[in-house]
């Protein structure tokens, strides 16, 4: 009984310990937001010598007038939006690849692979005189709208291969009942990859949370700033920075993706099995 | 299940639709949604078109302004526009901040469908780059027909908005570079303090007193100054101190081999006897922010900073006395310093309309009081002289040694020569290059005779 | 791969349909734009000037194009096993319902959240250089640390440490695929008397491959591809000397600081020809170890 208690304990602590390894940066951003500008640089120590919270006031009174808020509202619905395309427009095509048959099916494959490959910044230019040309520039359209096309091949990719792990057997008996293609789409395939859709949409709500170079590009009226866009405005070369505003608004932006990690996680660890189909 | 997975998707369909559609809606909206002082603005779905979409009144005009910076300028810069606004009603302005480090890198996507913005800021070090490029518009026409007034700006603050003769842009702050020097820290380890104009010798004995009296305290992760090796713009001053430039006025290289043989090999020995820090400090603070740099960590007592910063380096180190000096001068020598600063500049690739309203924009800005009121030293003096007169009294005492450094400087100062085409990239390989002589991976003869011939190359192809 | 043929011929093309829509609206303009400008001198402000092949043939006698290769090709073939092992073996231990358990994944995933941020940036600095919390850690031990992050023969090496320590998206992945395999196999295996490592090697992984397929295969295909570390580490110049030169940030470099678009496009191409060939090398020989259960 007790060394189970031990080695149980033990777990825990070691992987406590190696954890501070991966928190040492969230807790070092944590200290320099309640410092002043003038200590987060010349201070070794955690604990700031002089504590406070106007890091937080005056980052949250956000760039150009426009508050913080308004920044974290723009983010979520950026990330919102693409989270429901994604999850829709790569199933459909994971879907096709992984469980349907069709003709030119590994060329097309082939091609969504090799979309993966490009580097972002020679598509960047023609990107965006194409969306300029049509007039998308300084709105949320480039963003958003190609999410609904399944643009996204890693994730296309990645539930690929989460399908084909379901057994083809399993797919039969409602086949012979009569359920279509896309009944089985529906009833099977989509609650059987459930720990797939999650992490799809834990991802795409991540890296839409956290990109900028394309919210940079595309859009620059100050109201539409998301929150990787207004961070950047807290630190200039040639003028004044907010060092501690930028630590300050940079924690409050990791909480939403903490807490969508934290809560979804039941979905993407708990699934629905496949034992209880057979029932 | 199925009726939950079937009902789940639908909302989500309609959902993502009704998100999209308020997306369009926002877009339509928007123009008037930034309208602050409540002006009819005309029909202008998108102010990214270059076209003229309002109708013939040549009433109402929307321009849109960009500049770089951090959150507190694009305070000061929205009061500036506001207060321009008030008095120019036909005049919308859409403020477009971006952050230095993406200013360029968005300014160039723009540049890529014509697209720049209207008004906005530029830096002599990066407009050949956009001047040579059809971005930019000369602005000698609006200046002779009266709507941009350079009558008291002084020769060589004009000069600094000039590229092969013609104006391409505008300085709304002068400034010299210079040296700041943090005396505390000299006489703390009982260093004599520079001379305003002290020379490279000078620079050399000093360094090293600072770091026999260093060693003697044994601070070993102590120097005298920053390592300048690297700085194409610190190099610039020991070019035309020996009688070049960086480049001349025909677009070809200012510079011989000899001149980068001597100002690698004088950085090494100063390197080696401890006056500038290791190669690997240097590398690991070079792109240190301000508060993170071995000057506010009084790791180096003196550093080569544009003298309009000076105050941002004194709350840097709020315990220590920083003073202002010229680079370092050569002993028969010429005369190293120029006047540079920032600039605002004008999209050619708009319509006349808007470039005229972006010209009264400028005009405003670095002609009235209304502007410098509010704008007073931000990124350098202002180059209308009666307009740095009038906001003397609003300036407190650190400003003021700014102000008095960049009169003093543009009284010796002598003409430079503009950067042509592909000077960026020189500049890059420059600071390269400059590291692997500082990490000894190539003496200062190959160095030289590589960067030579890698130079002439660049500005060879963009000809 | 086999579908199963039960489905409608036009069928498949019904759910592909968004994806074929976006890539002729989205994708496929901009990729042959980038292969058009791949052959000419293009600046970016003024139109493209059409050169034929001498970009390519400039690339082939670029010693800077060879310096980014072997760069980028040491933080591939260093960083991303052991960023995998990591993942695999977090993944494995983090898959129990133990009390803790989502905030233990949270905590390990955490610096997959921090990306590109400035954060990351100054503190990397922080730990490798001169006075760093490495170095102290290190004269514990007696030896004598250097400057890590500013010396040109070790500075790429912190940069293969970030990307280990940053092993979370293919953890999270891991931890799907873990969950994916039925309860019934590990029930028999138990009912027969089979050991955990045991377990884990004959019934786990051998399930497990097809996302240890795809995670090797995209994780490659990102490394390439790499360019925030360096950025924001070397503030976008690949220093000390070109050592944290990246295959993209020369890219970079090239199209939008150099203003040569055109030898950027080329460099992309070039690039997108050796990441497909070793894809293409991985899926031939995936088809001898990946295990679906078709």
């Amino acid at each position: 009984m007790k060394k189970r208690h031990i080695r149980k304990l033990l777990f825990h602590v070691i992987i406590i310990l190696c954890g501070l390894l991966m928190l040492y940066p969230l807790l070092w951003m944590l200290s320099s937001s309640f410092k002043e500008d003038v200590e987060i640089f010349q201070g070794v120590s955690f604990i700031p010598k002089k504590f406070t919270i106007n890091n937080y006031i005056y980052g949250w009174k956000g760039v150009s007038g426009v508050s913080f808020g308004k920044f974290f509202l723009n983010s979520l619905f950026i990330a919102s939006v693409s989270i429901i395309a994604n999850i829709i427009s790569c199933s459909m095509a994971a879907y096709a690849f992984a469980k349907l048959d069709f003709k030119f099916k590994n060329l097309f494959f082939s091609i969504m692979m090799i979309t993966l490959m490009l580097p972002f910044h020679v598509r960047l230019i023609p990107q965006y005189i194409v969306f300029n040309k049509i007039g998308w520039v300084n709105t949320y359209l480039p963003l958003t709208v190609p999410k609904f096309f399944a643009v996204e091949g890693f994730f296309i990719f990645m539930l690929v291969q989460f399908m084909r792990t379901i057994s083809n057997e399993l797919l039969e008996a409602p086949r012979i009942d009569g359920c279509g293609t896309f009944g089985i789409y529906i009833n099977f395939i989509m609650p059987l990859s459930m720990p797939a859709l999650v992490t799809v949409a834990i991802f795409t709500f991540i890296w839409t949370w956290n990109d900028f170079f394309s919210q940079m590009i595309y859009i620059s009226d100050p109201k539409k700033f998301t929150v990787s866009l207004a961070l950047r405005m807290f630190v200039d070369a040639t003028g004044t920075s907010s060092w501690g505003a930028l630590f300050a608004m940079s924690c409050l932006s990791l909480l939403p993706l903490l807490v969508i990690f934290i809560f979804f996680q039941r979905y993407l660890i708990e699934g629905i099995t496949t034992g209880s189909i057979k029932g | 299940m199925k009726k939950f997975i079937a009902s789940f998707l639908t909302v989500l369909i309609l959902l993502s639709i009704v998100l999209l559609s308020g997306c369009g809606g926002e877009k339509a909206n928007t123009p008037s949604d930034e309208t602050k002082q409540g002006e009819n603005t005309t029909e202008e779905s998108t102010s990214n078109k270059g076209e003229e979409t309002n109708t013939s009144t040549n009433q109402n005009v929307e321009i849109r302004a960009a500049w770089w910076g951090d959150t507190k300028r694009h305070e000061l810069y929205n009061n500036i526009i506001d207060r321009f606004e008030a008095e120019n009603p036909g005049i919308k302005v859409v403020r477009e901040p971006v952050s230095w480090v993406d200013y360029w890198d968005k300014l160039t996507v723009q540049s890529a469908s014509g697209e720049a913005p209207d008004f906005m800021g530029m830096h002599p070090q990066f407009a050949s780059d956009y001047v040579g490029r059809g971005v930019i518009e000369p602005l000698d026409s609006y200046i002779k027909d009266g709507i941009i007034d350079l009558s008291n700006f002084s020769e060589a603050a004009i000069n600094s908005g000039k590229v092969n003769g013609t104006i391409y842009m505008v300085s709304m702050g002068l400034t010299a570079a210079s040296m700041f020097v943090n005396t505390s820290f000299l006489k703390d380890l009982g260093v004599q303090v520079p001379n305003f104009d002290w020379t490279w010798d000078d620079f050399k004995s000093i360094g090293l007193e600072v770091r026999k009296a260093l060693d003697a305290k044994g601070e070993k992760d102590k120097w005298f100054a920053g390592d300048g090796s690297g700085a194409y713009q610190f190099f610039r001053y020991w070019a035309r101190q020996r009688g070049g430039d960086l480049y001349t006025a025909e677009g070809d290289l200012g510079y011989d081999e000899e001149d980068l043989v001597t100002w690698f090999k004088m950085w090494n020995e100063l390197r080696e006897s401890g006056v500038v820090p290791d190669a690997a400090t240097t590398t690991e603070y070079a792109k240190a922010t301000l508060e993170d740099s071995l000057f506010a960590k009084k790791k180096i007592a003196a550093t080569s900073v544009p003298a309009n910063q000076y105050k941002l380096y004194c709350n840097a180190v709020p315990d220590s006395e920083i003073i202002i000096v010229r680079h370092p001068a050569m002993k028969d020598g010429q005369i190293g310093e120029y006047i540079e600063g920032a600039h605002f500049a004008i999209s050619a690739k708009t319509t006349p309309e808007k470039k005229v309203a972006a010209a009264k924009l400028l005009n405003f800005w670095v002609n009235s009081e209304s502007s410098m009121e509010i704008y007073k030293l931000d990124q350098g003096v202002p180059a209308n002289t009666k307009m740095a007169e009038f906001i003397m009294p609003l300036l407190d005492d650190k400003d003021k040694v700014i102000v008095e450094y960049v009169n003093k400087i543009s009284k010796i100062a002598r003409p430079t020569t503009f950067p042509p085409a592909g000077a960026s990239e020189i500049d890059a390989l420059f600071q390269t290059i400059a590291e692997s002589v500082r990490f000894n991976q190539k003496t200062p003869e190959a160095a030289a005779a590589e960067l030579i011939a890698e130079a002439k190359k660049i500005l060879e192809s963009k000809k | 791969m086999k579908g199963y043929k039960f489905n409608r011929p036009w069928e498949g093309y019904v759910f592909l349909a968004p994806w074929i829509t976006g890539f002729l609206c989205f994708t496929v303009i901009p990729m042959i734009l980038s292969l058009y400008f791949s052959f000419t001198y293009y600046d970016i402000m003024t139109p493209p000037k059409w050169i034929g092949i001498k970009n390519y043939v400039d690339i082939f006698h670029d010693p800077r194009f060879y310096k980014s290769l072997r760069v980028t090709v040491t933080y591939v073939v260093l960083g991303v096993p052991f960023q995998l092992t990591f993942a695999l073996i977090l993944a494995v231990i983090l898959k129990k319902d133990i009390p803790g358990v989502r905030i233990y994944r949270a905590i390990y995933y955490l610096p997959s959240l921090f990306g590109g941020s400035v954060a990351v940036a100054i503190l990397w600095r922080q730990l490798f250089n001169k006075e760093g919390a490495v170095n102290k850690i290190l004269a514990l031990l007696g030896i004598e640390g250097m400057n890590w992050i500013a010396t040109p023969s070790t500075a790429l090496y912190t940069l293969i440490l970030l990307s280990i320590w940053q092993f979370g998206s293919p953890m999270v992945i891991f931890l799907g695929g873990l969950k994916q395999i039925s309860q019934d196999y590990y029930e028999a295996a138990e009912i027969d008397g089979c050991g955990k490592i045991r377990t884990f090697f004959y019934i786990t992984l051998p399930l497990l491959t097809p996302m240890v397929f795809f995670n090797i295969v995209m994780t490659i295909i990102n490394a390439f591809q790499a360019f925030t570390p360096s950025y924001i580490i070397s503030g976008g110049t690949g220093a000390p000397v070109d050592s944290t030169l990246f295959y993209t940030l020369y890219l970079y470099i090239k199209g939008f600081r150099h203003f040569s678009m055109g030898y950027a496009s080329a460099l992309a191409w070039v690039l997108l020809v050796i990441i497909a060939t070793i894809t293409a090398i991985m899926f031939l020989i995936g088809k001898y170890w990946v295990y679906y259960d078709e």
